[in-house]
């Protein structure tokens, strides 16, 4: 249809009493009643009437063609992780559907809010394995907080309502709404109502005053008290409040994975970041304390390594508005079930202001043992090939702690997590419970157009990289200033160390052989270049931040180089170590 | 030691809770001895599922909170054993 003609069908007022649009127009129109801005999407067959009603939207929200649904749905993400804001995605049925699967599984153990709009075959061709048709819904029950299916044009208001309000209120989660064609093609009444409240769903708890009494006791009498800090404290938008909470009650606080940028990395209070490759002292001291405070974090094996070693010593307060978390891994003493910003600042005016002077300097004696036998050497090498450390601490020193880091999953991931001091909220995108490779790329693209003002680099493996790279083209194509830093040895570095470690070094198909990757991306016109020399780094590093627009710098990193401390899978935290003994 | 449980779970008869609440206990691989479900005679809208199950007191608490996390899921009764609901037959000799 000629562009004049297409533009006719763009309704210019939906308020007229008795005035119809098609259910596709009304889905767009839902979207922009909710603030979108910007839907990460491809499209298909089954999802082509909402494409067509797009179309006349352009003026009104940004659509971004990714190269892949799985490019989409992490670039939502991404865009969801820096903003707070539902991340929109666009897929069409059958094979664009179950690309998705991967962000949500992603996105669910992640706690992200995600919107996914699937067009679905016509409602008189479900089930009868029709062109491109799948069952979306039952494949995507296991990753979603909810989905639901569209077969009525009627209904596709009151769904965009419910799939905004449940994706972003209480633990945010991904939510799926499949649309059929006819649904898509067929007239409503339009009126939007956003949804405030489901029957039988509620997702913010009430907070309880006798569990914060026992709590207050609880924090007041002990003497060695600890905080865990999960993605809890970044999602409830708590790091002021949790900042407040560690000072007047001296208490060391460390971090999850998801949790960094939730404590700023450089606070005297900082302990460190937890888990199998995290920090010594957070690890060590976690079998020492007498009162662990978890705040919006799931306890999850990668935290806790063998659970009848982990905290077994310690009182446990456990603060999640997950109720489904709390007693799931490690029973709690007392279980405070309520968003984290609530709960802390209840906390804080009940606590007496405290120091624990010993107590914190027992984390600092083991961050000296941890620099002196690891970092120090990771950060400060004099001879051999660069080392990941020292890429991490460049970038850390360069933007003074001021950019949204995008990590993939693996070595990097840990080494960027151990490094780099994270001091804004919501600057740190990384797969952390699903350890999705392929993450980075794409997220790192959302990421960028969900925050205008900060720079965004991804840092990624070898591996990773080449799991979604089709990506630079969509990079290249919307010129998305994402700055890209693989960090290239060659292996897959994690999976190669532990078949070092645990399976007598038989490097069992985890040796890549690379494409050019200079190259590769140049041939995407985005600037590139190759590091193999420690000398040019900083350098390199400093011409890519400077540069406006993508850029790419591949790091040739040393080969089989380890990350450590590990505390080694199935052992209890304590265990950890800090070398390999020979 | 794994032992009966009645589970009945009061929803919302959304297309697809009722594959929910069955995906949640395949993920624990909690076995189903027996599921009645039904639409509430004077709420269409609403109904129940009567799940009698096979697993450890712990697994069945924590399987029931990820249950009652559902959006559909208005609230859960949960009776230890099945005497009220389960005439023992053939499933029995299944272990």
């Amino acid at each position: 249809m000629p562009q004049k003609d297409a533009l006719l069908t763009k309704t210019e007022s939906v308020q007229q009493p008795e005035q119809k649009i098609t259910g596709a127009e009304a889905l767009i129109i839902c979207l922009l009643e909710e603030g979108v801005e910007t839907i990460f999407g491809y499209p298909g067959g089954a999802i082509m009437p909402i494409y067509d009603a797009l179309y006349h939207y352009a003026d009104k929200v940004t659509h971004i063609l990714t190269r892949h649904e799985q490019g989409a749905i992490h670039a939502a993400q991404g865009y969801a992780r820096v903003s707070g804001r539902p991340g929109v995605v666009f897929a069409t049925s059958g094979p664009g559907a179950t690309n998705l699967v991967t962000g949500l599984g992603d996105a669910m153990i992640d706690s992200t809010p995600l919107v996914c709009i699937t067009g679905q075959v016509a409602s008189h061709l479900l089930g009868t394995d029709a062109f491109q048709e799948t069952d979306v819904m039952n494949i995507t029950i296991p990753v979603t907080k909810w989905n639901v299916q569209i077969t009525r044009s009627e209904e596709i208001p009151q769904a965009m309502a419910k799939a905004f309000y449940i994706a972003r209120t209480g633990r945010p989660g991904p939510v799926l709404v499949d649309i059929t064609k006819d649904a898509q093609f067929g007239n409503l009444q339009f009126h939007y109502e956003p949804c405030t409240y489901i029957r039988t769903y509620n997702p913010v708890p009430v907070l309880n005053p006798g569990d914060i009494e026992l709590a207050v006791d609880l924090i007041n009498q002990a003497n060695k008290p600890f905080i865990l800090a999960g993605q809890g404290i970044l999602l409830s938008g708590a790091t002021a409040e949790l900042t407040a909470f560690a000072e007047k009650s001296g208490i060391p606080v460390a971090s999850t994975l998801l949790g960094l940028s939730g404590f700023p990395t450089d606070h005297p209070l900082y302990a460190g970041y937890l888990g199998m490759h995290g920090n010594y002292g957070p690890n060590k001291n976690i079998n020492q304390c007498d009162l662990v405070i978890a705040i919006g974090m799931r306890f999850d094996d990668r935290v806790t390594g063998d659970l009848s070693k982990y905290a077994r010593q310690a009182k446990i307060i456990h603060i999640d508005i997950d109720l489904s978390e709390i007693n799931k891994n490690i029973p709690a003493d007392i279980a405070i079930h309520a968003d984290a910003k609530e709960a802390l600042k209840a906390l804080i005016e009940r606590i007496e202001p405290k120091q624990h002077d010993h107590w914190v300097d027992s984390f600092h004696q083991l961050r000296q043992q941890e620099y002196e036998k690891i970092v120090a050497g990771d950060w400060f090498p004099v001879s051999g090939q660069i080392k990941m450390g020292e890429v991490i601490r460049h970038l850390s020193e360069l933007t003074g702690g001021h950019a949204v880091i995008v990590t993939d999953v693996g070595q990097h991931q840990m080494v960027t997590s151990r490094y780099f001091t994270y001091k804004t909220p919501r600057t740190n995108v990384t797969s952390g419970g699903l350890g999705t490779m392929g993450f980075a790329l794409p997220a790192a693209m959302g990421a960028r157009l969900g925050e205008k003002d900060l720079p965004v680099i991804a840092i990624i493996g070898d591996g990773g990289f080449q799991m979604t790279l089709q990506e630079l083209g969509t990079i290249f194509q919307y010129n998305i200033a994402v700055k890209i830093v693989v960090l290239n040895n060659n292996f897959l570095g994690m999976v190669r160390q532990w078949q070092q470690l645990f399976f007598e070094s038989r490097y069992s198909f985890t040796e890549m052989v690379n494409p050019d990757f200079v190259k590769l991306v140049q041939a995407y016109g985005i600037p590139a270049v190759e590091v193999t020399r420690r000398e040019e780094l900083s350098h390199v590093l400093s011409t890519m931040l400077a540069h406006n627009g993508p850029y790419f710098v591949d790091v040739k990193v040393e080969k089989e180089e380890n990350v450590f401390p590990m505390v080694p899978s199935g052992a209890g935290v304590s265990d950890m170590i800090l070398e390999v003994k020979k | 030691m794994k032992k009966e449980f009645t589970l009945e779970v009061f929803a919302d008869n959304n297309f697809n809770i009722l594959n929910r609440m069955i995906n949640a206990f395949n993920r624990r691989r909690i076995r189903i001895k027996s599921l009645t479900a039904y639409e509430l005679e004077d709420n269409r809208l609403s109904g129940v599922a009567r799940f009698i199950l096979y697993t450890t007191s712990e697994n069945m608490r924590k399987v029931r909170s990820q249950v009652e996390k559902f959006i559909e899921v208005e609230r859960t009764v949960l009776v230890e054993g099945s005497a009220a609901y389960y005439v023992p037959g053939k499933q029995d000799t299944v272990h």
